[in-house]
């Protein structure tokens, strides 16, 4: 289906871009990027936070496997920060991730195009903005 | 008979050996047979003398591969204009095989989606078995 090789691949494009990791902080000595629902307990902010699969259209043609995935990646700030700030994050991530390529395993890629950030949850000491991303794989 | 999956008919060529024309997505086969009227002003009512002769058209829709054999094939033909040999596969198995014309070969290429190319065979004689 390709979600666990999207999840590794937008993992190792976001760690590998320091245009990123530098607006992060690093949980055991490496970049504070997640997959997931939560992180770490002792992680602290900002951080970021790859979250599970959100659903996929299949666009397959008669001999191979196509899929569009939708994956959200959350960027996590504490609250005091100015938007600026938090929206500096997020525009490191989409420019990462927005028409570029990367490898995914046993895939190649055939799009990878952020579609929308959002307002995510928001907490008394926490902030959040959502990268929605598009991904189209072709199996191989 | 037992029903198909879409999936499960596919167009070939053939240099040889058979070829698929890989990446397909849809498939369609059509026949036309128009008609010879003669209905006139003096007629209360329409007059059909008949039917032409049927003609057999193939259009397949594919994710456009440049490296791919088969589509390469329908290309040549259409740029070099000459026939090609089209196939139609059922579950694996060739049922029908004809030879055609490519007169169209259109590609599609949208921002940020899956590059299609549009092509259309005419076939040449009885395309019948295809249907």
């Amino acid at each position: 289906m390709g979600s666990a090789a999207i999840t590794k691949a937008i993992y190792a494009k976001l760690n590998a871009d320091s245009n990123v990791t530098g607006k992060i902080t690093t949980y055991a000595g490496i970049a504070s990027i997640f997959s997931g629902t939560l992180a770490p307990r002792a992680a602290t902010l900002p951080y970021i936070l790859i979250t599970p699969p959100v659903g996929y259209i299949v666009r397959d043609d008669k001999n191979g496997q196509t899929k569009e995935h939708f994956r959200d990646v959350v960027c996590y700030l504490e609250s005091d920060k100015s938007q600026l700030t938090v929206e500096q994050l997020a525009d490191a991530v989409h420019d990462s991730l927005h028409r570029t390529s990367y490898s995914v395993d046993n895939h190649t890629l055939v799009i990878s195009e952020v579609v929308g950030i959002s307002q995510g949850a928001v907490e008394d000491e926490i902030t959040s903005l959502v990268v929605s991303v598009r991904i189209v794989i072709d199996k191989t | 008979m037992a029903k198909l999956n879409g999936k499960d008919v596919q167009f070939y060529t053939t240099d040889g050996s058979d070829i698929i024309i890989d990446g397909q997505i849809e498939a369609t086969i059509s026949c036309s047979n128009p008609i010879i009227e003669d209905t006139d002003k003096n007629d209360t009512s329409r007059s059909i003398l008949g039917q032409a002769v049927p003609s057999y058209t193939c259009e397949m829709t594919v994710h456009f591969d440049a490296a791919d054999a088969g589509q390469d094939a329908v290309r040549t033909a259409i740029s070099a204009g000459s026939s090609i040999t089209l196939k139609r596969y059922d579950s694996g198995s060739s049922v029908a095989t004809a030879t055609g014309y490519v007169t169209e070969y259109s590609l599609s290429a949208p921002t940020e989606e899956i590059i299609t190319a549009n092509i259309t065979v005419e076939l040449d004689g009885d395309g019948a078995a295809f249907l």
